[in-house]
């Protein structure tokens, strides 16, 4: 795909109590993730997210339901190439 | 610096331009943007409330929907959804504007109205910032509106920008059973093409850069994070500037335009909306947006605050030049024990709703 620029996972919570939980569990397991906005890609709505390489899905996955932490969703986030001007200022 | 950075920055710059610019050409003092006086003034034309000072089809809002809308098609956000404490939602809205109209403008406003040299605005600001914090310490805890789901169909999203548009029809048209100002602050009014181009470029920029003054504060205090923040300080430096180049700045707290010296109600006024801002996911202006994106719990909040504004000039809540009322000042008491008690109640139940369950006979 060599529109693809480059790609990460997105773990979305229930709610920021959630989002903040995971960061928490994820500090106590030796990961310092900090947490992201929600990428627009994904919506329009504000919301913290958890981001981290595709090849951590598992560890991360595993990790934060040991914690008891409520994930909603694991989403892969593409970011592609802009080949317009409108997409270049103001798309994401 | 990234873009979305330079996004907000511009959107900032270009706000505060504008307000300037529509105050130069005929807007009310420091009133170049105010997404409460403004909805305000479109439930006074549509006779929803009978303040004859403060009824006009403002045209930055019509713009600032189909700012927000175009952005939202071309950039395939437009999506219809809801379903998520409609009710309270709704109550919100009225308790947001019940609040900024004792204040005497939206969380946006009292940035200009400080960018315009009006001190009294600092009080405003301040409780909108201590509001918003008080909203993220509950979502901290556990506050959650939950989550609304996209519908079978587009038609429920669409709806509001069909209104809109008939307001749009309504402005142009303007036939005798819509009111409109005669003198005070609703017949201080820029040229409609001026006002409704300002708007659509706001509207299309707030839309893209997801401008939201509630979100500025409530992510410094969530995370540290600054980037809305920088929207935040932008519109004020651009605010301060063309008012100056203007000849519109105007230092000190007595006699500024739309603005009263009754600091205590002033904050508090304005803490409300900041709770409100972080309860019900926006603030004024990114309500707006919400809706023209099709997000129908942002609209049932509009709506909320086009109730709010009908019981505020109905029955004496809101304030004016002279100060705030009694019945107003009741009023955000009343709200503010409100929305502290339904947070509370929605951050027990989102927290009992997630906790890990123990089946029946299990040793706790």
């Amino acid at each position: 795909m060599p529109d693809v620029l480059k790609e990460y996972l997105v773990f979305t919570f229930p709610s920021t109590y959630y989002a903040l939980k995971a960061e928490k569990a994820l500090l106590a397991r030796g990961y310092d993730i900090p947490l992201s906005p929600l990428p627009r890609q994904l919506s329009s709505n504000c919301g913290e997210v958890i981001r981290v390489e595709p090849e951590m899905k598992v560890e991360i996955r595993d990790n934060l339901l040991a914690a008891n932490v409520e994930i909603e969703e694991i989403h892969l986030v593409q970011e592609k190439k802009k080949t317009n001007l409108m997409d270049k200022f103001f798309g994401y | 610096m990234d873009k979305r950075h330079k996004l907000i920055i511009i959107t900032g710059v270009v706000i505060g331009f504008l307000a300037a610019l529509l105050v130069k050409f005929g807007n009310p003092g420091n009133m170049g943007f105010c997404i409460a006086c403004f909805i305000r003034d479109i439930t006074g034309a549509l006779k929803l409330h009978s303040a004859a000072p403060v009824q006009y089809i403002r045209p930055e809002i019509i713009g600032l929907v189909l700012g927000g809308i175009i952005a939202a098609l071309r950039f395939k956000e437009f999506k219809s959804m809801g379903g998520a404490q409609v009710v309270l939602r709704l109550l919100f809205g009225a308790f947001m504007m019940i609040g900024a109209l004792v204040f005497l403008g939206c969380p946006l406003r009292a940035i200009l109205r400080l960018g315009g040299g009006d001190l009294n605005a600092i009080f405003g600001i301040l409780g909108f910032a201590g509001g918003v914090g008080v909203g993220t310490i509950y979502l901290k805890k556990g506050y959650s509106m939950g989550k609304p789901v996209h519908t079978e169909s587009q038609v429920g999203g669409v709806i509001f920008p069909v209104l809109i548009f008939g307001l749009l029809a309504l402005l142009l048209i303007q036939p005798g059973f819509i009111a409109f100002s005669q003198s005070g602050p609703g017949a201080a009014v820029a040229p409609i093409w001026l006002a409704l181009i300002a708007g659509l470029v706001v509207g299309f920029l707030s839309q893209r850069s997801g401008f939201c003054l509630g979100g500025g504060w409530r992510d410094m205090y969530l995370g540290k994070n600054t980037h809305l923040m920088q929207g935040y300080l932008a519109i004020f430096a651009s605010v301060l500037v063309f008012n100056l180049i203007f000849g519109q700045f105007k230092w000190g707290f007595a006699g500024q335009p739309a603005a009263h010296s009754d600091h205590l109600w002033s904050f508090l006024g304005m803490a409300l909306v900041g709770i409100c801002a972080v309860f019900a996911e926006g603030c004024p202006l990114r309500q707006l947006i919400k809706s023209a994106e099709g997000k129908m719990d942002h609209v049932i909040v509009v709506i909320g605050m086009v109730l709010g504004a009908a019981l505020s000039h109905n029955f004496g809540l809101a304030s004016s030049g002279t100060g705030t009322t009694s019945n107003g000042r009741v009023s955000v008491v009343i709200g503010l024990v409100s929305v502290i008690v339904i947070g509370y109640f929605l951050t027990e139940a989102h927290r009992a709703k997630s906790s890990p369950k123990v089946s029946q006979g299990e040793a706790m």
